[in-house]
């Protein structure tokens, strides 16, 4: 696990590299310290699911891709988002979009991502994919 | 940071009778799914009815629903009763959302 606060008064940035066990729960409580007041429980909790899914999947694409390079997580509390790089060769999101049948125990964690963070983006690098989760808003 | 995570998660089971109920606190995602699997296919296996009761779950990913459809399909073929207890807003709309909120048995806690 690899991260690093480049601030004295806390990290404004904070990168997690995903490569031990248990680095979602890490990445989890970073977004929890900086997330900030205001935010209540259920959009906190909404957040954090849609932030777990897409580092789940950037680590599937990762070990398809037989990659060794772990998933990067960058928490900017500046910029107020999420970043999660993968290094998997890149895939089209718009083509993940539909629902398994109920019975069917895996391939909703785009969807449930999407229904949790609609403001969510994606961006095509030359190793794989960067999505970008803003931070949901203060009431 | 470093140390546990404060949502580490624990589920507590509770007998009642030939029933259980398992109360499921802190996240459950991937890497803990597994913890709510091994012990949901046990009871089951020897309980007449079983309840998962998700309330104080902080987060509940798509791997941990994958775990509750396991044990949705195996509860009949073991002859057992299985329903999921559910509180917050954003897990009424985590099932609803994936269309499962017709497939389980859904009890809303008060």
């Amino acid at each position: 696990m690899d991260e690093a606060a480049n601030e004295p008064h806390g990290p404004p940035i904070l990168r997690i590299d995903g490569e031990s066990n248990g680095w979602l729960a890490v990445v989890r409580d970073a977004v929890r310290e900086v997330i900030g007041a205001g935010i209540d429980a259920d959009a906190s909790s909404a957040f954090l699911t849609a932030v777990s899914e897409i580092a789940t999947n950037a680590e599937a694409a990762g070990v398809r891709a037989g990659t060794s390079r772990p998933v990067v997580v960058t928490v900017d509390a500046e910029r107020r988002a999420v970043e999660v790089t993968d290094f998997g060769g890149g895939f089209d999101p718009d083509q993940h979009r539909g629902l398994p049948g109920p019975s069917v125990s895996s391939g909703r964690g785009l969807h449930i991502a999407r229904a949790f963070c609609p403001e969510l983006t994606w961006a095509r690098t030359a190793t794989g994919m960067t999505c970008t989760l803003p931070f949901p808003e203060p009431v | 940071m470093s140390g546990r995570s404060t949502h580490h998660l624990s589920i507590e089971v509770v007998r009642e009778r030939n029933a259980a109920r398992l109360v499921v606190d802190g996240d459950l995602d991937r890497s803990s799914a597994g913890e709510l699997r091994d012990l949901g296919i046990d009871l089951v296996d020897t309980c007449s009815h079983v309840n998962v009761d998700l309330v104080a779950a902080s987060v509940i990913d798509s791997s941990a629903l994958g775990v509750l459809i396991e044990l949705n399909r195996a509860a009949p073929a073991a002859g057992c009763g299985f329903d999921v207890t559910i509180g917050p807003a954003y897990q009424r709309t985590l099932f609803a959302t994936t269309g499962l909120d017709d497939y389980f048995d859904l009890i809303q806690a008060p």
